[in-house]
């Protein structure tokens, strides 16, 4: 099935919300995942899969810098992809921050993207089973085969060099499988209230038919 | 090349000022409203409105496809007339069915589109549409007029105009639905497009290729009752415009597009900045502005409407407007900085009088002040500042929301309301924390609260910590942190109220809106929807091509713009 950018983004949100993520998280989930569907890339597999692994909240280790490298440990990208990217792009430009290992290496990458896309970054992603991505402001360059779970990453800044042959985020719309779209609409549905007389009889049009 | 420098002008009005809901619920239509841009956009392109199908049976029902273009990029209204039952014609969003639907298609459909659009269009929320349709929306007749109108036409006369005048449209629309929603276009589709770039520029272009088709609508049905049958006049025709029914869906929008709504109310306040720097105005603007104060007066008595609430603030302002006659004359106006003096003046009287006079006074100076159109639209992608520091963040809200921080939020008063979206439709509502269910899924409307709760945080945080390490053990800050720093240079990005108060008035967050679309006329049905009507007094295409202007602010039934 086909669903618009705008689709994608506010049902993602919604379920990550559904989900019990905090509202700044699940809208910087569901501008990631837009940002993936302007290159009509599906992450909703692994977005299910991160909010799963979310349903217990608990902090990120706060990393350890040394010599210019922020090491993380293991990382669930639907709870703390957001503040990974906040130390990163808060330290000075020539810092790396180096993963363990991270249970959603593409939400991430859509992660990276939006941030990308708004702060005039430009970040690599490198990932342990060689797989390489270049986002920036609507682009994407890849290389390699596409990373699964528990995959380490090394994010630096990036040159713009490395664009020469990206992607642009072209796509109107996005290809998601149904089973993933009725995943999120579930997730989504527990932030809806039950429909109550009460509330039925004050909403716009109320009584008054002509 | 040089930059021309923007003209001079006095101080803006403050947002502690401008973006209190009261006030926000007094607004006007202005000459930068949606509607008026888009109108003149047309008649300086000289747009001509092409009827292109017309499929419609003796019974009033079937297809028709109108087509204008705008910008260089040709746009088609396709609408569908159907049957509906007399019980199942409803103004809710929770309908699901309507007299009629349309979709506004970018290009010209092929019959194979529009035979796919005719499948999906009537079942709106539950059909799907592709990226090919910028607008989705529907219609019900207004079933006293509609009715009443075709009779008399194929009497072979005029319909009655004091009918004309309390209801004032022959369909209202109940919903009319943009970006993205069921599988049309997003808003990036249009965004860049001369014409449909700035705020709400397609919906209002269907809604008005909308209004062409209610007036062939009654002469077609007319025409079928009788050979002799009457075609609705051109004054009659641009006295009625499209009715509409807005619910609290209004609501979430204002809290939720900040950056936009900054752009729109900073537009309208630089314009009423430029005119209060003007020293001398000349003479025919003077009696421009006399001719309007008697337009706004006469529009004033037109307007009854049957809220009580509504009815006793006109009848206020009805009278403050006379007592503002008497003072303002010619020879007042003759002083040294007069609009200015009349902003101040008007400082005696209501928020209804105020914001009255403020839409009144732009509308005269569309040289000086029609380029602040383009900047009303906004680019919303922001992203958190991780470097910032506790202490910055801390001072910037204590800056920006200190009317949030003078909020009590251990009186179970300033939580009287909780916002939800019901399973229903998904349509946005409130409701009463302490006796209705629902507000453990609270929407984050919540503004001032979460300002609050913040600065709680940062005051028990050491001002240099960065907010990387804050968010990290408070995840649930990020949203407000984030629209504190978004917002630090614009001033009316937030509406300086709790939305969540005992004393909460959601429709006066609705008419705020509307009034930025164009409305006029507001009628209140409770204090969470209201009716209004659109393009009321608004050139009809006919009158475009006859080169009728732009001079339908606060149009008067039967006055001739």
């Amino acid at each position: 099935m086909r669903r618009s950018i705008n689709e994608t983004e506010a049902a993602t949100r919604k379920a990550a919300v559904g989900a019990g993520l905090p509202f700044g998280t699940a809208a910087e989930l569901g501008k990631a995942c837009a940002w993936l569907a302007g290159f009509n890339v599906d992450v909703l597999t692994e977005f299910l899969h991160a909010l799963d692994a979310a349903a217990t909240p608990d902090h990120l280790t706060a990393p350890e810098a040394q010599e210019g490298v922020i090491a993380f440990g293991h990382v669930n990208v639907a709870q703390h992809g957001c503040n990974l990217l906040d130390y990163f792009l808060s330290a000075p430009p020539t810092a790396a921050a180096q993963v363990a290992g991270v249970d959603s290496p593409n939400l991430l990458i859509g992660l990276a993207g939006h941030r990308a896309g708004v702060g005039g970054a430009a970040i690599a992603l490198a990932f342990s089973n060689g797989f390489t991505a270049q986002v920036a402001k609507g682009t994407l360059r890849t290389n390699g085969k596409r990373p699964t779970a528990g995959v380490g990453v090394r994010l630096t800044r990036a040159n713009r060099g490395d664009f020469d042959a990206a992607s642009v985020a072209s796509s109107e719309t996005c290809t998601i499988s149904a089973p993933n779209w009725t995943g999120v609409q579930r997730l989504a549905a527990r932030t809806y209230v039950p429909e109550s007389e009460e509330s039925r009889r004050k909403g716009a049009g109320a009584g008054e038919n002509s | 090349m040089q930059k021309k420098p923007p003209p001079p002008q006095c101080r803006l009005r403050a947002p502690d000022q401008v973006m209190r809901l009261a006030r926000m619920g007094a607004s006007f239509p202005t000459r930068l409203s949606f509607m008026r841009v888009l109108l003149r956009r047309l008649s300086i392109e000289d747009a001509q409105l092409r009827r292109d199908v017309w499929q419609i049976g003796e019974d009033g029902f079937g297809r028709a496809v109108y087509s204008v273009v705008l910008g260089g990029y040709r746009y088609s209204l396709v609408v569908f007339s159907t049957k509906l039952r007399d019980e199942d014609r409803s103004d809710r969003v929770i309908a699901t069915a309507w007299d009629a639907s349309f979709v506004l298609f970018d290009g010209t459909p092929t019959t194979a589109d529009l035979d796919r659009l005719e499948a999906e269009v009537p079942k709106q929320e539950a059909g799907r549409c592709r990226p090919t349709e910028l607008v989705l929306a529907r219609a019900n007749r207004s079933v006293r007029l509609f009715d009443h109108v075709i009779t008399a036409l194929a009497a072979g006369r005029q319909p009655d105009p004091d009918l004309l005048r309390q209801i004032g449209y022959l369909m209202r629309t109940t919903a009319v639905y943009g970006n993205g929603k069921f599988g049309i276009a997003d808003r990036s589709r249009i965004s860049d497009r001369p014409g449909l770039s700035g705020p709400f520029q397609a919906e209002m272009l269907a809604v008005w290729m909308m209004r062409e088709f209610t007036f062939d609508l009654v002469a077609h049905s007319a025409a079928q009752r009788s050979v002799n049958a009457a075609r609705l006049d051109r004054d009659t025709q641009r006295n009625l415009g499209i009715g509409n029914a807005t619910g609290l869906g209004m609501a979430p929008f204002l809290v939720n597009h900040p950056a936009l709504i900054h752009n729109w109310v900073h537009a309208r306040e630089t314009a009423l900045a430029r005119v209060c720097a003007l020293e001398h105005p000349t003479s025919a603007a003077i009696g421009r502005v006399l001719m309007l104060i008697e337009r706004a007066s006469a529009h004033l008595e037109e307007w009854q409407i049957g809220d009580s609430a509504l009815t006793a603030r006109n009848d206020v302002l009805r009278r403050e407007w006379r007592d503002l006659q008497q003072v303002v004359t010619r020879r007042w106006l003759e002083q040294p900085n007069p609009w200015a003096a009349l902003i101040q003046l008007s400082q005696h009287w209501g928020l209804d009088c105020q914001e009255l006079l403020a839409a009144l006074l732009i509308e005269p100076y569309g040289a000086l002040v029609d380029d602040l159109a383009a900047t009303m639209k906004a680019d919303e992608h922001s992203a958190i500042d991780a470097g910032m520091r506790a202490g910055q963040l801390q001072d910037l809200l204590e800056q920006n929301y200190k009317w949030a921080l003078e909020v009590d939020f251990s009186d179970p008063q300033s939580q009287h309301h909780f916002w939800y979206v019901s399973e229903t439709k998904l349509e946005p509502r409130l409701g009463l924390r302490t006796q209705e269910p629902g507000a453990e899924l609270e929407s984050p409307l919540d503004i001032a609260r979460q300002a609050a709760a913040l600065h709680g945080t940062l005051r028990a945080t050491p001002r240099k910590t960065t907010l990387a390490q804050v968010m990290a053990r408070h995840p649930e800050h990020r949203a407000i942190a984030l629209r504190i720093q978004t917002g630090a240079q614009m001033p009316y990005f937030e509406i300086r109220d709790n939305t969540i108060g005992a004393d909460l008035v959601p429709v006066d967050m609705l008419r705020f809106k509307l009034a930025f679309f164009g409305a006029s006329k507001f009628d209140p049905k409770s204090d969470r929807w209201t009716r209004i009507t659109m393009y009321q007094g608004a050139p009809t295409a006919q009158d475009l091509q006859d080169g009728f202007g732009d001079d339908w602010w606060l149009p008067v039934l039967g006055a001739r713009p």
